[in-house]
């Protein structure tokens, strides 16, 4: 019975998650622009799940988010998904070995995680060029400071409202 | 030493494989498999977001539309007249008139979710009649090209991405040049000659050359002209070109309706 409650808990949890970045995406992404800037709800959601639910957890949901955001860009789907999935597995092993309790230090890795990303995204559609980093210069750093500043305030929240505990009962990672 | 259970690396391994063969799939496939997914995810809040703004405004929107009629009626009428004029003298000169294009009407149903916005996803595919490489408009001009296609949806370049080119001329002087998407939302003009006649506030149009889009399109309209020197190493020489910045007609931030231009359906009157 336990047990059972346990995996409804952990579905429920991924298909909230879920929800609430296809309805970002959809409805609101749009309203949220600074300047032709937008923040990367993906890339927090990513990095939440992977500092606090390890590896396991960050390479199912970077897996699912890079597929959801692939799906709009058809001609590169899979890249999305792989390079999330392989940035959540790497920031889920930093849960236990590396010391991430500082919220300085978790806004330091959404904007890592954003910038490498980006990279990644763009060495497959541009290859590595001056395009490459020019794009990078002027649209992923500003949304990178965005994104990190927004993130901040999400862990606070987060943080408050000890969301830790959702849907990891018996929590793998 | 970092310590990966055995499940991790099973689900690792997996998601990996499953990514792998994702990108390795045919264009086609990629896009069916992208409209599946959409369908049951983004399908249901797309169009209530579409439905929302459809609502809003139609009143004001009935009210201007009524007044633009009235407008083009008359408009139409002597543009007729000139039409007529025009058909009789290009017979008397034993010209052939432009092509005519058969229209698809679309509606943008997803934009790049990737903040950059260099594409966006129209309602109509191969079912509709669209196809690869036709060239997407809008009520103010050259929006981009179709780089994919699926049963009933299709990507859309925009003029914007980093990749897209373009060949298109000064309306004024028809001079010859590459549009090119620059910093923002913003264009370049490049390959102009500096001794050619280029002037801001001049319109840039589309060249028909290139064989994907036909020729007058509007694409914008010049706003900064300066020289710009590049160095050859194989020549070991300076070539002289203009810098010319084009502000793009089309507003890349708002695009609803769109037109896809069935090129290969036009067909030549005499």
């Amino acid at each position: 019975m336990f047990r059972g409650s346990a995996i409804f808990s952990k579905i429920l949890f991924g298909a909230v998650i879920i929800f609430v970045l296809i309805l970002f995406q959809s409805l609101l992404s749009d309203m949220v622009t600074i300047m032709g800037v937008k923040f990367d709800l993906a890339i927090i959601i990513l990095v939440c799940i992977a500092l606090t639910r390890g590896p396991t957890y960050g390479l199912i949901f970077g897996f699912l988010i890079g597929l959801l955001l692939d799906v709009l860009t058809p001609q590169t789907l899979g890249w999305g998904a792989l390079v999330k999935c392989l940035i959540g597995f790497t920031l889920g092993n930093f849960k236990d070995n590396l010391y991430l309790e500082s919220l300085y230090s978790k806004v330091g890795v959404i904007f890592f995680a954003l910038i490498l990303n980006d990279f990644l995204y763009y060495i497959f559609t541009s290859g590595v060029n001056a395009t490459t980093f020019r794009i990078l210069s002027n649209y992923s750093l500003p949304s990178a400071v965005y994104t990190s500043i927004v993130g901040a305030l999400i862990f606070l929240t987060l943080t408050r409202i000890k969301w830790e505990r959702w849907g990891s009962q018996k929590g793998s990672g | 030493m970092i310590h990966i259970r055995r499940e991790t690396f099973l689900y690792l391994t997996t998601f990996v494989l499953a990514s792998l063969l994702l990108l390795i799939l045919p264009g086609e496939f990629k896009a069916d498999i992208s409209a599946f997914i959409f369908r049951f995810t983004y399908g249901p809040f797309y169009a209530f977001s579409n439905h929302i703004k459809e609502l809003e405004g139609v009143r004001e929107e009935n009210k201007r539309l009524h007044q633009e009629v009235m407008e083009l009626s008359l408009r139409n009428f002597w543009l007729n007249e000139e039409h007529l004029e025009n058909l009789r003298l290009r017979r008397l000169l034993g010209f052939k008139s432009q092509l005519e294009h058969k229209v698809i009407p679309t509606h943008v149903v997803a934009k790049d979710p990737n903040r950059r916005c260099f594409s966006v996803l129209i309602n109509k595919g191969s079912q509709e009649g669209v196809k690869r490489n036709m060239p997407v408009v809008n009520m103010h001009g050259l929006v981009g090209k179709i780089v994919d296609v699926s049963t009933h949806c299709s990507v859309v370049q925009l003029m914007i991405d980093p990749s897209f080119r373009a060949s298109a001329l000064d309306q004024r002087s028809r001079v010859f040049g590459i549009i090119k998407p620059g910093s923002g939302f913003a264009l370049r003009l490049d390959n102009v000659p500096l001794s050619e006649d280029v002037k801001v506030g001049d319109y840039v149009i589309s060249s028909g050359l290139g064989g994907i889009f036909p020729s007058g399109i509007k694409i914008g309209v010049v706003t900064s002209v300066e020289s710009e020197k590049i160095f050859s190493k194989e020549d070991r020489s300076f070539g002289i070109f203009k810098m010319i910045l084009v502000k793009p007609l089309v507003d890349f931030s708002s695009l609803e309706e769109l037109f896809v231009l069935d090129v290969m359906s036009g067909e030549e009157k005499d």
